[in-house]
């Protein structure tokens, strides 16, 4: 039997599941700063969140890199063939 | 997975065209329209700056001028300040002076008017006491009044030189308060030395005495020309 | 379902295999020509809305390349503008029902990652000169040539990467949810990458321009820099 589409399928799901998890917190965290920076300081609301937007971009290009690592398992896997 | 190196460079070819493209349709002329405006919008900013300054310049000479004329007004208005206190300094010491003039020429007429009262007053007085005296006099006995004068006549006449005496003989008036009798008369012509041309005249305004009257000579021995001495020195004492 | 990382070969022009992706870029080259010139036909000193609207455009891009980097906006303006308008245009293409965006194609992206490349290298000699843009390798300090010769390349991959990846797992996953559920069902998704495609290419520029002038930065002798 061969196992190598089984592995590579198992360990695509976990790159994303995992690589999920800390760019979700991050985006949490900088969701709940962004927040009392707007609650202190209301007429910077623009700057702050033009800021957190492409902040969260930022984070969420770690979690599309796990996305991407896990469709080159599954759809360019080198091993597979 | 496999990389289309020919798609790559022909995707990478496609959007350098555009870049160049876009920077020669787009970018360039709305940058260089954006910078047109700029300088045209500057230029009316510092023709407005100019226009504004020259109303700042206006208003700013407008404002030295009302100022000059407030200050103008100010000093004329103080000249005139001054000189209304100095005409009034001057009437009213002018108006002293009269009102003093006044009051001493007032003071000079009350002190006239008063000294010519009391001179009045004294001469009123003084004829008052003569006629008293006169009308205490007549009260006295002629006679014997008579008598006393004669008696000082007498003296008096033969006190007279005797030039004198003789002139008394050639005639004369001798005035009598009250008729002079035989007696008298001799007593007179005794003192005479001769009976002279005498005429005898009554006046009863001598009160008492004699009046003798000669060509050259007038003897006055009454209490009439007494009176008439002290009243003239009564009325010369006021 | 089709690798989302293939992309399929319409026809082909000699050599080169023409994807669905170059056409579709050739057509946001025609839309973008096309309505920059009609916009900018006439300009005048007294805009209207429409040039309103264009110059609006010009100085919000200005205004971010000062505020982002301090640097004068003006030779960048050309280059940074144009990858943000072609990448905003394309992200948003996958609009139209039928077409992927090209920039969910890998051959796109690396393009558009190596033109940064280049144009790093481009503007940083003419910046400082060549002496100028190798001397920008040694900054702080000479032991970190090593690194920054392999930051060069390794930031340019990682803004190709997040770019793919990003336009690529909206386009997936608006595919997958579409095979589920056809009707109605992808719209918030939709609505969520055209947000992902205005940031994307938002970042996209910015790094751009944060490396060039960086690296122009670097380059330039510490005399001229304080003029």
């Amino acid at each position: 039997m061969d196992y190598l589409p089984l592995a590579s399928i198992v360990c695509a799901a976990f790159a994303v599941a995992f690589g999920a998890i800390g760019p979700a917190l991050a985006e949490g965290r900088a969701v709940a700063a962004a927040m009392d920076a707007i609650a202190r300081q209301p007429e910077a609301a623009n700057t702050i969140s033009r800021t957190l937007f492409v902040g969260l971009a930022m984070i969420e290009t770690t979690a599309i890199y796990c996305l991407v690592i896990a469709l080159l398992l599954l759809f360019a896997n080198p091993l597979l063939g | 997975m496999t990389l289309d190196f020919w798609g790559l460079g022909l995707q990478a070819v496609n959007v350098l065209i555009l870049v160049w493209l876009l920077t020669r349709v787009f970018w360039r002329p709305v940058a260089a329209a954006i910078v047109a405006r700029q300088t045209a919008a500057q230029a009316l900013l510092s023709d407005a700056e100019g226009t504004q300054a020259k109303a700042d310049a206006a208003l700013a000479e407008v404002t030295k001028a009302r100022e000059e004329i407030a200050a103008e007004r100010a000093a004329m208005l103080a000249s005139a300040a001054q000189e209304a206190e100095v005409a009034v300094q001057a009437k009213m010491a002018e108006a002293r002076a009269k009102a003093e003039a006044l009051v001493e020429a007032a003071k000079v007429a009350q002190g006239h008017a008063a000294e010519a009262a009391r001179k009045e007053q004294t001469r009123q007085a003084a004829t008052l006491a003569v006629e008293i005296a006169g009308k205490l006099l007549a009260r006295l006995d002629p006679n014997a009044v008579q008598g006393a004068f004669l008696a000082q006549l007498v003296a008096a006449v033969e006190g007279l030189p005797e030039q004198d005496r003789a002139a008394l003989t050639r005639g004369g008036t001798l005035v009598s308060a009250a008729a002079l009798d035989d007696a008298g008369q001799a007593r007179i012509a005794e003192a005479l030395g001769k009976m002279p041309g005498l005429t005898f005249v009554v006046d009863p305004a001598l009160i008492a005495g004699f009046v003798l009257r000669t060509q050259h000579v007038v003897l006055h021995d009454s209490w009439q020309s007494d009176l008439d001495h002290i009243l003239k020195d009564l009325r010369h004492a006021a | 379902m089709n690798s989302p990382l293939d992309a399929v070969a319409l026809f082909q022009i000699g050599p080169v295999p023409i994807t669905q992706a170059i056409l579709t870029t050739w057509g946001i080259m025609a839309v973008l020509l096309l309505g920059a010139f009609a916009l900018t036909r006439r300009l005048t000193l007294t805009p209207g809305r429409r040039q309103a609207a264009l110059e609006l455009i010009v100085t919000t891009m200005d205004t971010q390349i000062r505020e982002t980097t301090g640097a004068e906006p003006a030779p960048y303006r050309g280059f940074i503008g144009t990858l943000f308008l072609f990448i905003l245009v394309a992200n948003w293409s996958s609009l139209i029902p039928g077409l992927d965006p090209p920039t969910a194609q890998l051959e796109t992206d690396a393009a558009l990652a190596v033109l940064v490349f280049l144009s790093v290298i481009w503007f940083g000699v003419q910046g400082g000169g060549v002496a100028g843009y190798l001397r920008s390798f040694a900054s702080p300090n000479v032991v970190m040539i090593p690194l920054n010769m392999l930051e060069s390349v390794t930031r340019v991959f990682s803004m190709f990467v997040r770019l793919f990846g990003n336009v690529m797992s909206g386009v997936f996953v608006i595919g997958i949810v579409a095979s589920l559920a056809g009707l109605l069902v992808p719209i918030p998704l939709m609505a969520l990458d055209l947000l992902t495609g205005l940031v994307q290419a938002y970042i996209f520029a910015v790094l751009a321009m944060v490396f060039i002038s960086a690296t122009v930065e670097d380059g330039t002798p510490k005399s001229q820099k304080e003029t």
